[in-house]
């Protein structure tokens, strides 16, 4: 039925070119377009309003979709290749002085610490099967050593260090983990190619099996390099 | 014309803006590979390049919402945009050297509205309204708002809002038909 109310009559209006009411409703709707004259031009202009306005709301979507796509740019041309250049020499320098500058950490080195640690407190107390003298000698100067490097004092820790790498019955472990520290003693010390025989000896030497990071394997490969330059 | 050309003209022809954008986006970027040709190839420089891609997207969008775009199986659609753009380029040519266009087929960039109404009367129509009356049906049509929003933001009751909007549309649709009338 047709509704009395203005404002009800135009969302009926609404409704129907919506298709939104139901058929029997449409067949009473349709017979009021035919009947009365004025009511269907109400509803012809409503329905030409609704569809302009939905044409130029969707017109103006395209026009800010394609507004949005032309000026959207790839990263390198909206931040521009001169920045980028800039930018990656600026990373590069920034990863050479990291390289250069940065000590090199011996991860073990911690564990290397407890353990020897540990067998320097035992010192005199230690029994005769727990360790032999021999051992024994080998922790005091490795820790000695440690500690010389801890106190920057590499040349002493060199000294040791050198004579522990003497040693023929080392274990690859403990050998390796002699040649590492005696090899940061030697950049410490401004020994480049001391340091680069030693680096070149544990890289003969086969299996790694004292754990180097990665990136501190190159910053002794860089350091080496960088102090043959400069000295 | 490919499954990925007849998806794309489905999605140009769908009234969800979502879908709308995203092809929209797609269609300016084929588009944008043509112009360049077309305007680097023809005494053009690349600062007329974006403005026949907009003029183009639109013209093609415009023809394809209004049916007078046909999907044929043995076209290509990028033989299609070419069309168009070409015809656009050297429309912008011509009145650059300020020659008389006529043997230019109009069909293949302009395209009528809906009930025959062109864009420009649509907008001219949309401009003498009132400000408000511009107000509530840009927020209902362009923004999406519901009407219980549009009447909280206008500071009226619902009803009021709801008959604020029928009056502006039945004032817009008089002001069409009284274009459709004079022509």
């Amino acid at each position: 039925m047709r509704p009395d109310d203005q404002l009800k009559q135009w969302e009926w209006i609404e409704d129907y070119y919506q298709n939104k009411l139901p058929i029997s409703e449409r067949l009473i709707f349709e017979q009021e377009l035919a009947r009365d004259a004025e009511f269907r031009q109400t509803a012809e202009r409503l329905k030409t309003a609704d569809q302009a306005l939905r044409f130029m709301s969707l017109e103006n979507t395209v026009r800010k979709a394609v507004r949005q796509e032309l000026t959207h740019r790839p990263l390198v041309r909206r931040v521009g290749l001169g920045r980028m250049a800039v930018s990656g020499v600026v990373l590069i320098g920034m990863w050479l002085a990291y390289l250069t500058f940065d000590g090199v950490d011996l991860q073990t080195y911690r564990d290397d610490v407890t353990l020897t640690q540990r067998y320097r407190e035992l010192g005199e107390d230690v029994e005769e099967t727990a360790l032999t003298p021999r051992q024994r000698s080998f922790y005091r100067n490795f820790f000695d050593a440690q500690a010389f490097l801890a106190n920057g004092q590499p040349e002493m820790a060199i000294a040791n260090l050198e004579k522990l790498a003497r040693a023929d019955s080392l274990r690859p472990y403990f050998r390796q983990a002699v040649e590492w520290h005696l090899l940061n003693a030697y950049l410490l010390n401004n020994q480049p190619n001391n340091a680069d025989s030693t680096l070149r000896m544990i890289n003969e030497s086969g299996e790694l099996v004292y754990r180097i990071d990665r990136t501190d394997r190159w910053k002794v490969w860089w350091q080496i390099r960088w102090q043959k330059l400069t000295h | 014309m490919t499954s990925q050309d007849l998806k794309l003209y489905k999605d140009l022809c769908s009234d969800d803006p979502q879908l709308l954008t995203a092809a929209t986006r797609q269609l300016t970027r084929r588009v944008k590979a043509i112009a360049i040709r077309i305007v680097l190839g023809n005494s053009g420089s690349h600062s007329d390049i974006d403005d026949l891609v907009q003029d183009t997207v639109v013209a093609v969008w415009q023809q394809m919402r209004s049916g007078a775009f046909q999907v044929r199986a043995e076209t290509p659609l990028d033989a299609y945009l070419g069309g168009v753009a070409r015809n656009k380029w050297l429309k912008t040519l011509h009145r650059r050297t300020a020659e008389a266009l006529t043997d230019l087929n109009d069909s293949l960039t302009e395209a009528p509205g809906p009930e025959h109404h062109r864009l420009s009367d649509m907008e001219e129509a949309l401009a003498r309204l009132g400000k408000t009356c511009q107000q509530v049906l840009r927020l209902f049509y362009w923004e999406g708002y519901k009407m219980e929003e549009i009447a909280r933001k206008l500071g009226m009751t619902m009803d009021a809002a709801k008959v604020r909007k029928y009056r502006c549309m039945l004032r817009l649709g008089e002001l069409l038909e009284s274009d459709a009338s004079d022509e």
